[in-house]
């Protein structure tokens, strides 16, 4: 295995106990190590199914997951397969463990049986890298969906792993928090060169990873970048997604006969290339 | 005379604790027969503590709420009929199915209300048909159901009491984007089937902008804006710096004034925003 691969999936398939078909099937994927992935799909494409194959929730029926070499498959190995993959959950009320939220982000590390000083330095760290670090005495019921999830992606990072999963751990929460976790996700994937997998339905998220995977009936269906993937109407009305709003504007008015360029993936890239049209027609 | 009123409502938490805390401050608003009444505002603003009032689950710190005209906190007897005259549907309403069959959860909100086993079927297989669910998924156990049909199953329960006003908590929280516009249209068909009264509670402006008649904006438990919908979605300067989400179309628009083209801002779906867009060129949209 390449040591750029931190995730191997080699024909994986995974079926539910007594479900009469496959969740995913016949998977072969490459997780690079410090890329950020988007995994795209409706409810039931099999992309939650995959995200647990990644560290041994789920061990698959058919096929092999490694990490960094590491056989999913052995029981002897999940230790060392969750020191290098962590997992955020959807439901910020399902992951907190603990009734003050530094104790909480301590969980972890505490397992691994650490010194307490080095325990304490690896919390406040955690908590300061998610902006946490002020409520670190605080009961967690009393923060909002945002802040629950940011203190669980402090727990994660408390474990020092080298991949995070984030299984659509905004789907439950505001857009504010929305926007807080993502940021979150983003500044760890770019500062600290966290790999990232965020697997997702809101494909406003999409936009700005390296690369997006769009799963659908349990197999992969597209591979590539964003600007790939969202250029593929067809694509995208087949796996029941669609482009995010932008890049369904700039459609729309080349569809009225104003010629766009680019992607226009972004509000931003969006606005900018519908002025810079305006301005050559000479409309401004 | 309005469906349903609320004046000066103040709802605080531990009001003779040391931990007070204000959910609710000063709210009014009006709801006439037949409107949709859409609620916005992001986490902790005070959306579902207001809600919870229309049917006198909790009562006002002060201030009153009146259906008909009626303070529903008059007696008992009344206050108890608000319960079945507004129908509550929570957030994530899916976690309170527990029957042993989707029938029997739907029927479980009219058999509370006394009612005969024949208008208990009607009313049951009337709500189904409302939110899509066939006679043979009746028969299901609540558990066999998909994500979105247990949502479906959870609303249908409370349609099935035949509120005079159905409020919506977040009916489309963590559903994906077919999921989502499922649950929207069968809100909009349920209104013109039965010209009910709806009260709509979302983060989503988008959603709003599609369904609503009036639109509150709460605040730090306080009404920042309330209006028509045209009204309140003109104000997207002001819904951005309280940490909304504005439709990604209206962000475009909103970048493109401030570039210094001559565009409108209240458009909110990708259709309004390329015809407005196309209008610069003097052009009709052909989408």
């Amino acid at each position: 295995m390449d040591k750029d691969t931190l995730i191997q999936f080699k024909q994986v398939s995974f079926t539910y106990e007594e479900a009469p078909k496959p969740a995913v099937q016949n998977v072969t994927l490459d997780v690079r190590r410090g890329e950020f992935l988007a995994v795209l799909g409706h409810n039931g494409s099999g992309k939650s199914t995959l995200a647990k194959l990644c560290n041994a929730i789920l061990i698959p029926t058919g096929g092999q997951v490694l990490v960094e070499g590491i056989d999913t498959a052995d029981e002897d190995n999940v230790y060392e397969i969750r020191r290098r993959v962590g997992m955020v959950f959807q439901n910020p009320d399902n992951q907190i463990v603990a009734t003050i939220v530094e104790d909480d982000v301590a969980f972890g590390p505490e397992n691994l049986g650490l010194p307490p000083a080095e325990i304490r330095t690896r919390v406040d760290e955690a908590l300061r890298s998610v902006g946490m670090y002020d409520y670190r005495l605080f009961e967690p019921h009393k923060l909002s969906g945002g802040q629950k999830q940011r203190v669980a992606v402090a727990g994660v990072i408390a474990m020092r792993t080298d991949c995070i999963l984030f299984d659509e751990s905004t789907a439950m929460i505001d857009p504010q928090g929305r926007r807080e976790v993502l940021e979150t996700a983003q500044r760890l994937n770019r500062e600290a060169g966290v790999t990232v997998v965020w697997i997702t339905h809101f494909m406003e998220e999409a936009v700005s990873a390296d690369r997006v995977v769009v799963m659908d009936r349990g197999a992969v269906a597209a591979d590539g970048t964003p600007a790939e993937v969202f250029a593929d109407a067809a694509l995208l009305s087949r796996t029941g997604l669609e482009a995010p709003h932008a890049a369904q504007l700039a459609d729309a008015v080349r569809a009225g006969g104003v010629p766009i360029e680019g992607g226009a993936l972004s509000p931003q890239a969006c606005a900018d290339a519908l002025f810079a049209a305006a301005q050559k027609a000479g409309v401004v | 005379m309005a469906r349903l009123e609320v004046r000066g409502l103040t709802h605080c938490y531990g009001a003779k604790t040391a931990q007070r805390v204000t959910a609710v401050k000063n709210i009014s608003l009006c709801v006439e027969e037949g409107e949709l009444l859409g609620i916005i505002g992001h986490t902790g603003s005070g959306k579902s503590t207001l809600i919870q009032h229309f049917n006198g689950l909790l009562s006002p710190t002060s201030g009153e709420v009146l259906l008909d005209g009626e303070n529903i906190f008059r007696d008992k007897q009344t206050t108890h009929a608000a319960r079945f005259r507004v129908g509550l549907c929570f957030q994530y309403p899916e976690y309170q199915l527990f029957e042993e069959t989707v029938y029997k959860d739907i029927a479980f909100g009219p058999r509370n209300m006394k009612l005969s086993e024949e208008e208990i079927d009607r009313r049951v297989r009337r709500a189904a048909s409302f939110v899509g669910l066939s006679d043979a998924l009746l028969e299901k156990s609540p558990f066999d159901l998909s994500g979105g049909e247990k949502r479906r199953a959870a609303i249908a329960g409370v349609m099935a009491m035949e509120p005079e006003i159905l409020v919506l908590d977040e009916p489309t929280a963590g559903l994906d984007p077919q999921g989502r516009g499922t649950i929207l249209s069968l809100i909009a068909d349920y209104r013109r089937r039965t010209g009910s009264t709806v009260i709509l509670v979302s983060h989503s402006m988008e959603d709003i902008a599609k369904l609503a008649t009036k639109a509150l904006v709460m605040n730090h438990a306080e009404a920042a804006l309330y209006g028509t919908v045209d009204e309140v979605f003109s104000q997207a300067e002001q819904l951005v710096s309280m940490g909304l989400d504005v439709p990604a179309v209206t962000r475009i628009f909103l970048l493109l004034r401030e570039k210094g083209l001559p565009v409108r801002t209240d458009v909110y779906t990708v259709e309004q925003g390329a015809a407005e867009y196309l209008r610069l060129f003097g052009k009709g949209a052909r989408v």
